[in-house]
């Protein structure tokens, strides 16, 4: 199997155009962003990167003055929903389209509530297997040795670095296909980002990864596919 | 869950809007048991006459002035005291007094009005009556120093919200200008400050319209309408609070829902007129 | 600005701060000296004894027990209302309703909480009427009558502070779950409202002290001088402003005012600790885990 034959679309826009009461924030947008690869979007702050990725998961629904023209679209389990539809119910696609936030935003509860918190929300009930799934997540980001001891404290007692991991984990705890990031290291000191960015990296095997930065020497080390978002207009790079 | 969460959402809905409902069937309530009074000659006819029973005349004009006269009073009284407070806490208290001393102005909204008018009925009340005015010192005045007192501390919350939400870059910038505290209070931050001040001056004007202990227990409460802040008066409120154990289909009783009606269309007016401020643009210094 | 018009300024500032200090703490001051005196446990339960008072063994004739109880089941019976249906109406206002159905509820809503509180007490009174009228003189002005017109008077506080309670909450906090698959109901049940419970707590507490310290709306809808302790909810009762409001004005002679005052400095004194209540209330959950 050559790479080319798995380069199937994750997510598909054409003609996407987004406006914010009177703004247009996102304007004709066309492109694929493909399976099991890191797709960055880098481009100045207000640009509507983050726009973007809340269109991913159906949050822009939550803001009452948004409006869609054209086509978006996301293939979960092997088949394509809408994301253009403010109607539709999103708490299903949302738990297999994880996201992590600029600003680590650990909940103010325990760090093992924090990864366990989406179970909940799907109503799984199980505690073994809620215990094994939160226990395998936060391997997953590298976290567990350094915390296992420590499932009891608030989350917000962290470092920064440490706060991302979880919020990754709490994403990852539902199995996501997709995992959107919004410039995840830009709170982050020099070393806790790098500890990221190897994250991601052994992410991308199994997961689709949506990465928005500002920093483009980031992005080529990370990226599979690069585009640059400018006032709304989105543009493909070259790959390194 | 969806039907549960499906309820709860129709609960909330439903809370909502019954709520809203009953504050108009309130108005509608009150209407409805003044029109006997209303078949009389109109809520206009009320205002202009006088009250007298013993001639069948049921006006509430001196209930009306007094009510005004006493609320007014007090804001003149209570509005420049009330902006030294806010000057002080904001500006020129001694830093670590600051935050105790608005806390402690919190602490003076909480006071109930009847304590308030009790020791003022045995302190205030005295005092008037054997220093200042004669009579019995139940007059508009006493009423007014009491209902200043007790507006106060809501102005005061009320300016020093307004002089702290002027952005800090203003007041810096004055500030490395060279501006004194007072300067920077005076040039920068009153100008901008001005639409929560006159905020603040409305609601304490409604809270003042709105009493009635102060006025039912130190404002002498006379039927004849007042000519002087030495005379007693009778406001709206305490008018409602006196007649209500009269007969329930006297012309009489039926006087009170016209207080009713009067007040609550004076808060609505207030409270338009401050929706209405809020939508002027920040007017800005200069 | 010259020196000297700063000067005078300052010189304002200082002077009526001082003069509100010193007004509030004479009329405080005298309270306190007048009212001392009378606080014993005769000042509550009379010549009853407090064991058989407290137990609704005997009734007590001349002590403030009787007051205190009526307020008290008139404040929680007031506030178990409101509660509901202001944290409901609340949630409504913050996170469902339409822009322009919600211009209209803020509207009336802020009439409501403007209405002169005798003005909700004539509604609960003109209520006893028309029931009156339609039941054939089965209701009349009652405890019953008089805690739901007071949950009325304070429903605008609640539904305002659950409201700017929810609002207030930052934009990342609120998407968090929602990004983790929360439905709308459960970020507002797991997450915004006890993420906020300290000022939800704060908002509950301030309103019970305004139901307590009432008079105007209770004197209207069935509070009386003497009643003793109410065998239902349809009776009348007694409370504590009111007795305060009826001895400054019907005391017999100095004993019965010393109580008045007493009875004065009781209210104070639970006011003001329920104020106190809510900022510790505020101040120690807002440094607590809430939600674990």
């Amino acid at each position: 199997m050559t790479a080319a034959m798995t380069e199937t679309a994750k997510i598909r826009l054409a003609d996407f155009s987004f406006r914010y009461g009177k703004t247009e924030v996102l304007r004709h947008i066309s492109a694929d962003f493909p399976e099991n690869r890191l797709t960055a979007i880098i481009g100045p702050s207000g640009s509507g990167k983050s726009t973007l990725l809340s269109v991913c998961n159906r949050l822009w629904t939550e803001m009452p003055e948004a409006k869609v023209h054209g086509k978006a679209a996301i293939r979960l389990a092997g088949e394509w929903h809408d994301l253009c539809d403010r109607q539709a119910p999103s708490q299903q696609l949302r738990r297999k389209v994880g996201m992590v936030f600029q600003t680590p935003n650990p909940l103010p509860m325990s760090i093992f509530r924090n990864v366990a918190f989406p179970l909940k929300l799907a109503g799984v009930g199980d505690r073994e297997q809620i215990r094994s799934r939160v226990e395998s997540s936060l391997r997953r980001t590298l976290l567990w040795e350094e915390i296992k001891e420590r499932l009891d404290v608030d989350a917000r007692r962290l470092s920064g670095g440490q706060q991302q991991r979880l919020c990754i984990a709490r994403s990852l705890v539902l199995e996501p296909e997709v995992l959107l990031l919004d410039e995840p290291t830009s709170a982050l000191d020099r070393t806790a980002a790098a500890g990221i960015e190897e994250l991601l990296m052994r992410l991308k095997s199994d997961c689709t990864l949506v990465l928005v930065s500002h920093y483009l020497e980031q992005v080529e080390r990370l990226a599979d596919q690069i585009f640059e978002m400018s006032g709304g207009i989105l543009c493909s790079l070259e790959t390194g | 869950m969806a039907i549960l969460s499906r309820t709860l959402e129709r609960l909330f809905f439903l809370a909502a809007a019954g709520s809203a409902l009953l504050t108009a069937a309130l108005f509608l309530l009150l209407v409805h048991l003044a029109l006997p009074l209303f078949e009389q000659g109109g809520l206009l006819a009320l205002l202009r006459s006088p009250w007298d029973p013993g001639a069948g005349l049921y006006g509430i004009y001196p209930m009306v002035v007094g009510s005004l006269s006493i609320a007014f009073l007090a804001l003149l009284i209570g509005f420049p005291l009330s902006l030294g407070g806010a000057f002080f806490i904001t500006t020129f208290a001694p830093l670590p007094l600051r935050r105790p001393l608005l806390n402690l102005v919190r602490l003076l909204t909480g006071i109930p009005t009847v304590v308030y008018s009790f020791a003022a009925l045995f302190l205030l009340v005295p005092f008037m009556r054997e220093h200042l005015t004669g009579g019995a010192g139940l007059n508009i005045l006493s009423a007014a120093l009491m209902l200043a007192l007790l507006i106060a501390p809501t102005m005061i919350i009320f300016f020093v919200d307004a002089i702290r939400r002027v952005p800090s870059s203003y007041t810096q910038a004055a500030a490395a200008l060279g501006g004194s505290p007072a300067q920077r209070l005076v040039y920068i931050a009153l100008p901008l400050a001005w639409p929560g001040i006159l905020n603040g001056l409305l609601l304490a004007l409604g809270r003042a319209m709105g009493d009635t202990m102060i006025s039912l227990m130190i404002a002498g409460n006379a039927v004849a309408a007042p000519e002087s802040v030495t005379d007693g008066a009778r406001t709206l409120t305490a008018h409602i609070a006196l007649v209500i154990a009269a007969d329930v289909s006297s012309l009489e009783f039926q006087s009170i829902f016209a207080c009713g009606i009067l007040l609550y269309l004076f808060t609505a007016i207030l409270v338009l007129t401050l929706r209405l401020l809020g939508r002027l643009p920040e007017r800005h210094t200069g | 600005m010259n020196r000297r018009g700063e000067l005078i300024l300052i010189a304002f500032s200082w002077c009526c701060t001082l003069l509100l200090t010193a007004a509030v703490g004479t009329l405080l001051l005298f309270l306190l000296r007048r009212g001392l005196s009378a606080f014993d446990m005769a000042l509550f339960f009379g010549d009853t004894a407090p064991l058989d008072a407290l137990l609704l063994r005997r009734p007590v004739f001349d002590g403030l027990f009787p007051a205190l109880f009526g307020t008290v089941v008139l404040v929680f019976l007031a506030v178990a209302c409101a509660i509901p249906v202001g944290l409901a109406a609340g949630i409504y206002l913050a996170e469902y309703a339409a822009p322009a159905p919600k211009r209209l509820l803020n509207l009336l809503f802020d009439v409501l909480a403007g209405i002169p509180s005798i003005v909700i007490g004539l509604a609960g009174f003109a209520l006893a009427i028309v029931l009156h009228r339609t039941f054939s003189g089965r209701i009349g002005p009652c405890l019953l009558l008089s805690a739901l017109s007071l949950a009325f008077l304070v429903l605008p506080y609640l539904i305002r502070s659950t409201q700017n309670t929810l609002e207030a909450v930052d934009p990342v906090t609120r998407r968090t779950a929602l990004a983790l698959g929360a439905s709308k109901l459960q970020n507002i049940l797991y997450v915004l409202l006890p993420n906020r419970m300290a000022d939800l707590t704060g908002g509950i507490i301030l309103a019970v002290g305004r139901c307590a310290e009432d008079t105007a709306v209770i004197m209207l809808t069935g509070v009386v001088a003497s009643a003793g302790i109410p065998d239902s909810l349809l009776r009348q009762y007694e409370a504590l402003p009111f007795y305060i409001y009826y001895i400054s004005s019907q005391y017999s002679g100095p004993d019965e005012l010393e109580r008045g005052f007493a009875a004065a400095l009781v209210l104070l004194f639970l006011c003001t600790a329920l104020f106190l209540l809510a900022f510790l209330a505020q101040r120690r959950l807002k440094e607590r885990l809430f939600y674990r």
